[in-house]
């Protein structure tokens, strides 16, 4: 996985954590293919973390996923952050590299947290110029991911499909499509997810996320990453791979980590689903 | 409002003290909302920073951690990219406003803060990287410190989970060729030394001499040979990576 550029990336995908790093290194299903792992987890860091990344990349093809692009941000994009980031993708040899459709810092301050952007056009605008500006900068793709938002911020002049996929144009970027987060974004704001899926762009589609949520005493619907994948969410991901073809699909775990047999039962459901979808070769 | 003032709205809405009506007011939409964000984010700091200092969690209590974190977002609020250093921003935070420990928390409780602060430091610090600087120790040398030491004064022996007490400490925290992070406690010459070298261009000879009048120590064959231990023990456990070469 070392040598002659990157691998490929397809089926089933797992987020590395640190809790499940010694299992995916023992006791691998072979449904699980690649491994995405979030470069701030890694850059600019040394000791035992690392070393435990470059075993994996032995064994495993890697994505990158990162957490503090904050391309609807306002500040200028960081240099040192840009060039540590490109320097790490390259070193891991990902095909594309992802981040969030939103903002999670201002004036210098980092919430870490995935912040909404309004839905409107002077929004996309900018954010759609500082992926270009980014993109620059990166010797692969960039991919951005829909998130889940419980609130919007001001008034919106379109609808969340309308903003993804303006924003999509103007920068050029990837889709990396979060089903679970439509799934969640549907329940809480009442619209139906399946026509979410329709109107986005889904030629433009990369990669896709699945997740589990958690569902409030109040119905409310929290994309949490720590529960199990909710059935309504596989169905809704059967029915977006039939759309798409065969894209690389992820499982996103990274808290309330059950035991590994239970990760390893998820991720062959995926694999059911992701073969009856798409036909793919395994 | 512009793209700008709603996005200051929000990183207000979830640091700031108190969700204000004129915040609520500038985002639209229901208070809820922006409440569910607020707390989301507030958790996520208060679960990072007590993942990240576990004794200082039980030291300061839930309520007292909460209270602690919320007045660091309030006044100082975080500015790093990176999760694994919030800790690190919180305790040098502390450290300017120690009133806001909450009372009842052990007296020791900044001192945990700094020194778990320090362990972290130790683990997420880069590996010390190639040097062609390097040359065997030499007194009339500065040292090339590991990267992955920190070098700390302490009131209370927090380092000693079992035995903590007050009294002075000197002791390094470092990474280890294997990874893992340990605290070595120097005595008080040992600790002027090492403390002394991490001053630029500060040579090993100097920081010898000084702690030597500091204390007013006998140099005889025993200090001797105890020296020549230390500097033999530091440079074994990488803390010491060798003298360096004058450009």
């Amino acid at each position: 996985m070392t040598a002659g550029g990157p691998a490929k990336v397809s089926g089933i995908g797992l987020g590395l954590r640190a809790p499940l790093a010694d299992a995916i290194l023992t006791r691998p299903p072979p449904a699980l293919r690649w491994l995405e792992v979030s470069p701030e987890n890694y850059m600019a860091r040394g000791g035992a973390f690392v070393r435990h990344l470059d075993a994996l990349r032995e064994r495993f093809p890697i994505v990158t996923h990162g957490l503090t692009l904050c391309p609807g941000a306002m500040e200028p994009l960081n240099d040192t952050y840009l060039s540590t980031l490109s320097k790490f993708v390259n070193h891991v040899q990902s095909p594309w590299h992802s981040d969030h459709l939103c903002f999670g810092s201002h004036g210098g301050r980092f919430l870490h947290d995935l912040l909404p952007l309004p839905f409107t056009h002077a929004a996309a605008e900018h954010t759609a110029d500082r992926l270009i500006e980014a993109q620059k900068r990166l010797d692969v793709l960039l991919v951005i991911e829909n998130i889940s938002w419980y609130a919007h911020p001001g008034v919106p002049e379109m609808g969340e499909a309308a903003f993804i996929t303006e924003v999509l144009t103007r920068s050029g970027a990837g889709l990396l499509l979060d089903v679970n987060n439509v799934y969640v974004n549907a329940r809480n704001h009442g619209f139906d997810a399946r026509e979410m899926i329709s109107a986005l762009p889904l030629d433009r589609v990369v990669q896709i996320h699945v997740a589990g949520h958690l569902v409030c005493d109040n119905g409310q619907r929290i994309d949490t990453h720590g529960e199990a994948v909710c059935d309504d969410v596989y169905e809704l991901l059967a029915h977006t791979l039939q759309r798409t073809g065969p894209v690389p699909v992820l499982l996103e775990r990274d808290q309330s980590f059950p035991d590994w047999e239970r990760v390893v039962e998820e991720i062959e459901r995926l694999d059911a689903i992701w073969q009856r979808a798409t036909g793919g070769p395994r | 409002m512009t793209l700008d003032s709603l996005q200051r709205s929000l990183a207000s809405a979830c640091l700031d003290a108190d969700l204000s009506d004129d915040v609520v007011r500038d985002l639209g939409g229901a208070r809820s909302g922006w409440t569910l964000y607020r707390e989301m984010v507030r958790r996520r700091f208060i679960d990072t920073i007590g993942e990240s200092l576990p004794r200082s969690r039980e030291a300061l209590g839930p309520d007292g951690l909460a209270r602690a974190v919320s007045r660091w977002l309030d006044r100082a609020p975080p500015t790093t990219r990176y999760v694994r250093e919030l800790c690190l921003q919180f305790s040098r935070y502390l450290c300017d406003d120690p009133a806001c420990l909450p009372a009842d928390a052990p007296p020791w409780t900044l001192d945990l803060v700094r020194y778990e602060a320090a362990v972290m430091e130790a683990v997420i610090a880069e590996d010390p990287p190639p040097r062609s600087d390097l040359v065997a120790l030499s007194m009339e040398l500065p040292v090339a410190l590991s990267t992955t030491q920190r070098f700390l004064r302490l009131s209370w022996s927090v380092h000693l989970p079992e035995a903590t007490a007050e009294r002075p400490c000197a002791i390094a925290v470092y990474r280890g060729p294997n990874d893992a992070v340990e605290a070595l406690e120097f005595t008080p010459v040992a600790g002027d030394i090492v403390e002394a070298l991490r001053s630029p261009g500060r040579t090993l000879g100097a920081s010898i001499r000084d702690a030597i009048e500091h204390h007013r120590v006998e140099v005889d064959a025993r200090f001797n040979e105890s020296l020549a231990g230390l500097l033999g023990d530091l440079i074994e456990r990488g803390l010491f990576l060798g003298g360096r070469r004058a450009h």
